[in-house]
């Protein structure tokens, strides 16, 4: 596809105002709004991603990258169907109970929200009941739990019990936790749907849980049918 | 009560990067390593550094096997305040969040070196005892549980509000840019406790500060002035 590759090299080094030009440019040349998307937007911000994995970039280049996504997705975002936002889905976020901690929590949500997401951030110092209540309000596809201190992490298990008491758990709110003293193991333990290790890994675990729904969705229709 | 105005807070630019974690000695583009500059220029104008210590005998410590071999142990608070992290989230506010992470980097640094400086104090005070001194180590790092929080602020009392910090029940100091500490003095030989380094941290696995095998916190490498051993590379 024409402009691709600039595109995502203008996601990559983080150059927000070349992003949106680009994918103005592309749309009034007439490529396709989903293909620009798929083809040109998604690869830049995955080159990210695997770019921060492998130690190639780090936080604030991210978040310059996340930035420039951001600016193209919303000269995009008039254009798309419903059915090109694949990726799109709401999440209830914030740090638990007795944590002021917010940072770990304003990575993940800006980058939930760069990459399209409806975010609702709940803050910090979030009680249970807030978190479940919130839920209840805004139907999302995730809640997101972070904590900084292993005091405070401890604070997540009772959050998740009171989602399954109130029958919130389970499609479509799947639970998302993370912070430094936070691991897998943990995750597991307390019945928590997905654990990331940063902010890009959150987005993009969470990205493929929604497209794994979708198609599955997609496949019951068709049976259905 | 400590105090120190911003100008004797060295805020060290690779120390902020090795934070962030960049690779020592790896070059970084030109707009980070501006934008960089802007933050620390803008935390100079942000930091309030405070610090306290206070000394304990240390027969008179509920038995810790942590002090068992020091004679006193002196337990001390450092901050920067919380204006620079009220910053940060208006910059998160405002969709600036890489110059927020920035922010938020330089004032992790600026809080260890405001504890360097207390460190330093406390040095300088058990030397005019007589006294050797360990490393610092702080409740939550290595062996010594975060919930020695409550032991720590007992001993400091009401100094600690006084600086401008209180103690959560959930342990946690705010402001978030807040640093607590022991340090053990004595004349006889006494053991590092931060020697376990990574290998005794609930992260090592996972830990994105362990590329290049230093410790997250100062604490653990510091030599007994209270420099950082890890900057005279
Ligand atoms: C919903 O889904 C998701 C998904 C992913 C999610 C998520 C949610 N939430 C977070 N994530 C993930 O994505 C984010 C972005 O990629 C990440 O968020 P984070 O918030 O983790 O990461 C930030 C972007 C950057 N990371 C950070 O800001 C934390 C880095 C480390 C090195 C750290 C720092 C910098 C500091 N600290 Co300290 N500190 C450590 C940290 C060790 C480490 N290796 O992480 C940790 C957290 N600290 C610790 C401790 C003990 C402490 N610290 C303290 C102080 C400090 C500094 C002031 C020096 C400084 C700044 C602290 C601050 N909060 O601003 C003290 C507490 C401060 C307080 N206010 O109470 C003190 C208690 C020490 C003391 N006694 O003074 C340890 C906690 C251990 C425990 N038992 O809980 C610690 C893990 C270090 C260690 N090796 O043991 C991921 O976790």
């Amino acid at each position: 596809m024409k402009y691709s590759w600039q595109i995502s090299s203008a996601i990559q080094a983080g150059e927000v105002d070349r992003s949106r030009e680009l994918v103005t440019r592309s749309l009034r040349e007439g490529l396709a709004p989903g293909e620009i998307l798929d083809k040109a937007l998604m690869p830049g911000m995955e080159a990210v991603g695997e770019k921060f994995g492998g130690g190639e970039m780090f936080l604030p280049e991210v978040m310059l990258s996340a930035s420039a996504f951001q600016a193209g997705l919303e000269a995009l975002r008039p254009w798309l169907k419903a059915d090109d936002a694949s990726f799109r889905g709401k999440i209830v976020l914030g740090t638990v109970a007795g944590d002021i901690h917010d940072l770990g929590k304003n990575l993940v949500a800006a980058m939930f929200t760069a990459n399209g997401f409806e975010v609702i951030d709940l803050g910090v110092n979030v009680p249970a009941e807030r978190f479940v209540a919130a839920v209840e309000e805004h139907r999302p596809d995730l809640l997101g739990l972070s904590a900084l201190l292993t005091t405070t992490m401890s604070r997540m298990p009772e959050v998740i019990r009171l989602l399954q008491k109130r029958g919130l758990h389970g499609d479509p709110c799947r639970v998302i936790i993370g912070g430094a003293p936070v691991n897998e193991e943990f995750a597991a333990s307390i019945g928590a749907d997905l654990y990331a290790e940063n902010a890009i890994e959150a987005v993009r675990m969470v990205r493929r849980l929604l497209l794994r729904r979708k198609r599955g969705e997609a496949v019951a229709k068709v049976g259905a049918g | 009560m400590l105090k120190w105005g911003p100008a004797d807070i060295a805020i060290n630019s690779d120390e902020v990067l090795r934070y962030l974690g960049y690779k020592p000695g790896k070059r970084i583009s030109s707009r980070v390593e501006r934008m960089l500059e802007r933050e620390i220029e803008a935390a100079y104008r942000l930091i309030v550094p405070r610090g306290y210590f206070c000394t304990v005998d240390a027969p008179a410590l509920p038995s810790i096997r942590l002090f068992q071999d020091a004679e006193k142990v002196a337990f001390g608070v450092a901050t920067i305040g919380s204006r620079l992290e009220r910053k940060v989230n208006a910059l998160f506010q405002q969709g600036e969040a890489a110059r927020g992470v920035l922010l938020d980097a330089v004032g992790s640094v600026a809080a260890e070196a405001v504890t360097d400086l207390v460190n330093r104090e406390v040095n300088r005070y058990a030397s005019g005892l007589g006294f050797k001194t360990t490393r610092r180590f702080s409740p939550g790092y290595g062996p010594w549980h975060v919930d020695g929080q409550h032991l720590v602020f007992q001993y400091l009392g009401k100094a600690a509000g006084r600086i401008g910090i209180t103690l959560t029940s959930s342990n946690l100091m705010i402001p978030l840019k807040s640093v607590s500490f022991a340090v053990k003095m004595g004349r006889g030989k006494m053991e590092e406790i931060n020697l376990g380094r990574c290998a005794s941290c609930s992260m090592a696995e996972r830990c994105p500060f362990r590329h290049d095998r230093r410790l997250c916190t100062k604490a653990a490498f510091s030599d007994s002035s209270g420099r950082n051993a890890a900057v005279r590379r």
